[in-house]
């Protein structure tokens, strides 16, 4: 195929799976946690990602995310086919193009709050201290925290924790937002309150996010929902 | 890169202040204790005035006579050092002495004194401080005139607080005109002496005509040359000359010896001398020395260091989210790998200085308490620089590996909080 037919084949798609397959090899036992993923994703769209525990979500959404490489499958980012690419290449894309969300926030707790957003910009070329600074004031205010940007993680509750994993996962402004049940550690209240960030990020800015969620409630705010039991797909 | 590195291992580090202390101790003592015994080392090794030619000087000392029946160590006669290592090329000065030690009564206080008997060179090659009078002369020891110089301690012990000029000392039998006095230098080093007369006085036409085993010998040399690159061309022509001696009135066959320089002499010392040993007088005993203290250090660093590279094992897995997060957003392994070596030589680097501040602060101790007699220790620069790259070698030791490791864990499996979650 040559790179113009692969342009124009996936046009709108940020991203593309075709046949993926993940599996989990140890001594004794071989557990498929993923089997034949054909998923297209495209620009500013929101689609959530539900299934039972176990079911093969967080797979999936690392896989997407490039954090884990699939046993199996193609998989294009804007056309790219990046199942064959180099670690360090990887670790570039991962930093231009896809922000990180996760259930149980994974802040550095030696790091200030603005030491912790700046953290995606550390691995960016070209950018001086204070560029970096206010880039991460930036994403700071837009989830609201401009106040605490000196406080510990420690120091903040969970939504408020939440929030400054949102900012970090913004920064670098990525095309594509990944989030791993970002509310599932956070009471409804607060849970509404990063919904309405992640929405306002979508609506506003055109991010384009899968998200992890076990709440049929959260899920239906999304455009479509994908769903999976026992590694496959089933909508 | 190095600056955002530098400044992370800064804020992790105060923000970890159990973790940094109990490093810290860890690091800055060993470095502490392996400072001091450095800079002892270090003293002995570069010592002060008056050693400041030291550079260009090799010593001949102790040499190994071959007969049929048997071996002795000894330091040869006077005419060995004379008709032979005088005359070797290259040489620019030349200084022959030997010692003995007096029992004198000054004051009614019973005192042993140490004589270092010399020729007028001698004054010339070591650059002692004269704190009264000047050094006797090559024409005063060729003329046998009975003068002497005394040390600091010997005027006190004498004349406390007055001129020791133009006063006598007697030694033994001989009574001797005080023409100087100087600096006392460290005991431990070996041109220090209570007193110093000239060597013509008591020479006998057997220490001047004898070679080896031919009465007692006891003497030594020290050979001065114009350049420090010249002392190897000495040392061969020191080694070429050894088959050509004759041996006047023994049963010697042959000798073995060396000119070495000063560190070399107290390699050899350190090491021993044994009859049995067939390659005396052709061995690099300095190079030895240093490799045995080196690994000596290596050995002695080992234990703290496999502690330390623990405790940044412990201390790395428990950052396993903060590494998954970081390569998450972007970062390679290298980066990864970069920052916790940042980190932990930012870590040792503060150690190792904390470790010169303690060394420096036993060393005054040791010097005020007179551990080693006249001698002042002190972390000098070249200290410094070799315990600044010890400490840097302690912090890659430590912080390679562990980063490694970690860098390397796949970021699903960090993120899940390490290598055994
Ligand atoms: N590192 C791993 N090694 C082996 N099996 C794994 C590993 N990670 C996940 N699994 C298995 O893969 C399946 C899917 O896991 P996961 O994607 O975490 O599910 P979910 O996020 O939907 O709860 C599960 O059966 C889980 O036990
Ligand atoms: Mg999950």
């Amino acid at each position: 195929m040559t790179l113009q037919h692969a342009q124009t084949l996936t046009k709108a798609a940020v991203l593309e799976l075709a046949g993926i397959e993940k599996i989990y090899r140890t001594d004794s036992l071989e557990t498929v946690a993923l089997a034949n993923i054909n998923i297209s994703i495209q620009q500013g769209e929101f689609v959530s990602i539900m299934g039972p525990s176990g079911s093969g979500k967080s797979t999936l959404l690392n896989v997407l995310g490039l954090l884990d490489a699939p046993s199996k499958g193609v998989m294009r980012l804007h056309g790219m086919d990046v199942t064959k690419l180099k670690e360090n290449a990887i670790a570039q894309v991962r930093n231009q193009e896809i922000g990180f969300i996760f259930q149980s926030f994974h802040l550095v707790n030696d790091l200030r709050v603005l030491d912790n957003v700046e953290i995606p910009l550390l691995y960016r070329k070209g950018l001086s201290g204070s560029e970096r600074k206010q880039l991460a004031l930036e994403a700071v205010q837009q989830v609201g925290l401009s106040s605490r940007t000196k406080h510990f993680p420690s120091q903040l509750s969970g939504g408020q924790q939440q929030r400054v994993a949102i900012a970090r996962a913004i920064v670098g402004k990525p095309k594509l937002l990944l989030a791993d049940e970002p509310t599932g550690n956070l009471d409804s209240a607060m849970g509404d309150e990063i919904m309405n960030i992640l929405h306002t990020l979508n609506r506003e800015h055109g991010t384009t996010i899968a998200m992890v969620t076990h709440d049929e409630r959260l899920a239906a705010q999304t455009d479509r929902t994908i769903r999976i039991f026992d590694g496959q797909q089933v909508a | 890169m190095l600056r955002n590195y530098l400044l992370l291992a800064w804020k992790v580090l105060l923000r970890r202040k159990f973790f940094t202390f109990i490093s810290l101790v860890g690091i800055s003592l060993t470095l502490a204790t392996m400072l001091v015994v450095t800079a002892i080392i270090d003293y002995h090794a570069n010592p002060p005035r008056p050693y400041t030619k030291q550079a260009r000087m090799l010593f001949v000392k102790s040499v190994m006579g071959k007969s049929k029946d048997f071996t002795t160590i000894n330091e040869p006669h006077y005419g060995f050092h004379d008709k032979y290592v005088r005359p070797l090329p290259g040489v620019e000065k030349f200084s022959i002495q030997t010692e003995s030690t007096f029992i004198t009564y000054p004051n009614g206080q019973k005192t042993t004194l140490t004589a270092k008997i010399v020729d007028g060179v001698f004054w010339e090659i070591f650059d002692f401080e004269f704190l009264e009078g000047a050094p006797f002369t090559e024409d005063d020891n060729q003329q046998r005139r009975m003068v002497a110089v005394v040390s600091e301690k010997t005027r006190q012990r004498y004349f406390g607080d007055a001129s020791a000029l133009g006063k006598s000392i007697t030694l033994g039998s001989k009574t001797y005109r005080i023409v100087g006095v100087a600096r006392d230098v460290a005991s431990s080093l070996s041109v220090s002496g209570d007193v110093w007369y000239p060597v013509s006085i008591d020479l006998t036409p057997k220490d001047r005509t004898g070679v080896l085993d031919e009465g007692a010998g006891g003497f030594t040399s020290v050979i001065l040359a114009n350049n420090a690159s010249d002392l190897p061309s000495i040392q061969a022509a020191f080694q070429a000359m050894l088959p050509t001696v004759k041996f006047a009135s023994s049963n010697i066959e042959y000798m073995q010896a060396a000119a070495e320089t000063n560190f070399g002499v107290q390699a050899q010392m350190f090491f021993g001398f044994d009859s049995e040993d067939k390659d005396y007088g052709k061995r690099d005993n300095a190079t030895r020395l240093i490799a045995l203290l080196m690994a000596l250090t290596l050995g002695f660093m080992a234990l703290p260091a496999i502690n330390l590279v623990n405790v940044n094992v412990s201390r790395i897995l428990e950052r396993a989210s903060e590494i998954g997060v970081r390569k998450a957003f972007g970062a390679s392994s290298t980066a990864l790998v970069g920052q916790f070596i940042v980190e932990n030589l930012v870590l040792t680097i503060i150690g190792g200085a904390i470790g010169v501040l303690l060394a420096e602060a036993v060393l005054l101790w040791i010097t005020s308490a007179g551990i080693f007699p006249n001698a002042v220790f002190h972390v000098n620069a070249r200290v410094a620089v070799y315990a600044l790259g010890m400490s840097a070698v302690f912090g890659l030791l430590s912080g390679v590996l562990p980063a490694w490791k970690m860098a390397r864990l796949p970021i699903v499996q960090s993120l899940k909080g390490g290598i055994n979650a």
